[in-house]
């Protein structure tokens, strides 16, 4: 299964298989629309770094782009939930989290009433202790927000997740008696003896059972494999007024002194499940053991060293291995239904485009002349730019000064918006002859790209070089193998195609016929052009 | 150490060991591109529990200069 994935951080290393991923902050609803895969990933995370005013700015952007999606997108989609962040601020300020909340109380209703699914990413996350959620060099090298070293298990509980989507369960959990449901032998200690309710540990194995109960309610099947004389142990059930568990509630017994692999053979057979379908819990490791090597289908957790654990291992068990989306065939019907039908009035309310959404972004993007101090950057976009990077010039300092030296244009652009500044992000290099003008380097970072930016550097170039004389401009499109995204860059521009073959590009265009408006989404500022 | 890099490198550029060469880089293998490097350096870090400074991880771009700065770091 492939997805198309909208980020707000690399998560690349996190999903392996052939999935598409949105640019940085730039949600397009048609272009996950319009992709082939069947569905879609909301995985958005608040800002985790910078001061506090630009988290909040850049979280209300979120919820505003989550809006959007919940509007726009007709695929399957799954959303997942935020963490909670913190920040530098008066401690009484709780801004931040409260729009987290909202992000996720809009995931989690868009789930329970509009057919999306999600995913409770900030469960996963508390698991995590917070100061190890980022590690902080792979936040700057490569704008890793979550921890490498947690990656494999982001990869099981994702997968688990989606075993729970597509109802890949157990279905049956098999468990022990003594010192398993309850505390003791009952064969020795008798129903006065054995411990349920009360105090410690009796308590302990009551909170088992109301789990195990729980997990009836929602579909499990239990059982019993027990080595006992069976009018003990159902005397003990029936009669002890602490047990939780009736003996209506397991579907099979098996309470006799034959080996635990050959009842859970004969369970298997009598539920007509697989004993892939079974998990079975007790007590007593070399049970488990057994159990382990004759029928390694079934699944045999380790009990928890200490008996205060036991509970809370229970509920792990019960997590990972039975939870369920649990749709019924009414839901499942209503959230096809919904997707063609795109009733989504509510949502509708906010956004009705991709375009008013990006004007909400207040996206700046100042343009200017190279200056002595931008060189090393600019000399670094060159060197890195892959995909947004229509010849993929490579070149150093002592280049670009040389062509700034014979007269020749450098233009660099600086964006920022809702989301945070961006910085330096954009080049074109220019190479002047009388009234021509060469695009030789056209890039842009791909922090920045996906939201029009791209296409109002180039109008303010073009603006800009007709400004000064320049009557007609040429430029072409070199492939490479990262490239692809801008093979019609200059198409779409309004620029006319020369010549094309499957590597090169050219175009050309007459300035004094060029008319395109600009968009007016970005916002744009001209410095220093002498 | 050079054949568990190889076999590292093969796994995460989901390529044939015998396609890496001893004077392999950057350059030779396509599937090593930007996120191909990220990807190896995590699996590196974790495979070997170490952490990479940010110039070591730019440093590394060949199985040679992969192979000094583990040399190094073990």
């Amino acid at each position: 299964m492939a997805y198309y994935i909208v980020r707000n951080y690399t998560v690349e290393h996190l999903f392996d298989g052939e999935h598409s991923f949105s640019h940085y902050n730039a949600y397009d609803p048609d272009e996950i629309n319009n992709s082939t895969h069947d569905m879609a990933i909301c995985f958005l995370m608040p800002l985790l770094s910078g001061n506090y005013e630009d988290r909040v700015s850049a979280m209300n952007a979120l919820i505003q782009a989550l809006k959007l999606l919940l509007s726009q997108v007709k695929k399957k989609m799954i959303l997942f939930s935020m963490p909670l962040a913190g920040g530098f601020r008066a401690l009484s300020d709780t801004r931040l989290n409260r729009l987290i909340i909202e992000y996720n109380q809009l995931c989690y209703a868009a789930a329970e009433k509009h057919g999306f699914i999600c995913f409770d990413f900030a469960e996963f996350a508390r698991g995590i202790p917070s100061a190890e959620f980022t590690d902080w060099k792979h936040y700057y090298l490569s704008q890793i927000a979550l921890n490498p070293k947690y990656t494999k298990q982001f990869t099981a509980w994702f997968e688990a997740q989606m075993d729970a989507l597509d109802a890949k369960r157990r279905k049956c959990i098999v468990v022990d008696l003594d010192n398993t449901l309850w505390g003791g032998v009952i064969g020795e200690d008798g129903i006065e003896g054995i411990k349920i309710g009360g105090g410690y540990p009796g308590v302990v194995f009551q909170e088992v059972q109301r789990l195990l109960l729980s997990a009836y309610e929602n579909g499990v099947i239990l059982a019993i494999c027990s080595k006992n004389n069976e009018i003990d142990a159902l005397v003990a059930i029936n009669e002890h007024p602490n047990m939780i568990l009736k003996e209506q509630h397991f579907a099979i017994k098996y309470i006799n002194w034959r080996t635990k692999a050959e009842n859970l053979s004969n369970i298997a057979k009598s539920l007509n499940i697989g004993l892939d379908s079974m998990v079975f819990i007790d007590d007593n490791p070399s049970e488990r053991a057994l159990v382990r090597s004759l029928l390694p289908e079934v699944l045999v957790p380790d009990f928890p060293e200490k008996l205060y654990q036991y509970p809370s291992f229970m509920e792990d068990v019960l997590k990972r291995y039975f939870s369920l989306y649990n749709l019924t065939d009414e839901d499942k019907k209503k959230t096809e239904q919904y997707l063609q039908n795109m009733k989504r009035e509510q949502f509708q309310k906010d956004f009705s485009d991709y375009d008013r959404y990006l004007e909400e972004l207040e996206i700046c993007l100042e343009m200017s002349l190279i200056e002595e101090i931008d060189l090393p950057r600019v000399a670094q976009l060159t060197q890195k730019t892959n995909q947004f990077n229509l010849s993929t010039k490579r070149y150093t300092e002592y280049d670009l000064n040389s062509l700034i030296r014979s007269g020749n244009l450098i233009y660099v652009a600086r964006v920022k918006d809702k989301f945070g500044e961006y910085g330096l992000t954009g080049v074109a290099i220019l190479i002047i002859e009388g009234a021509t003008a060469t695009i030789d380097s056209l890039l842009m970072s791909c922090r920045v790209i996906g939201r029009k930016v791209e296409n109002e550097f180039l109008h303010q170039i073009i603006c800009a070089l007709k400004e000064k004389g320049i009557r007609s401009i040429t430029a072409s499109y070199q492939r490479t193998q990262k490239n692809p995204m801008v093979k019609d860059f200059y198409d779409k521009a309004g620029f006319e195609l020369l010549n094309s073959s499957s590597d090169l590009k050219e175009y050309a265009l007459n300035v004094d016929f060029y008319q395109k408006e600009s968009e007016n989404i970005v916002k744009v500022t001209r410095k220093n052009e002498r | 150490m050079r054949d568990k890099i190889k076999a590292i490198m093969a796994e995460v550029f989901k390529i044939e060991v015998d396609k890496i060469k001893d004077d392999a880089t950057q350059l030779d293998i396509k599937e090593w591109d930007s996120l191909g490097h990220l990807k190896l350096i995590l699996e590196l870090e974790s495979q070997f529990s170490l952490s990479f400074e940010p110039e070591e991880i730019e440093e590394m771009s060949s199985l040679k200069e992969i192979e000094k700065v583990l040399t190094l770091s073990c």
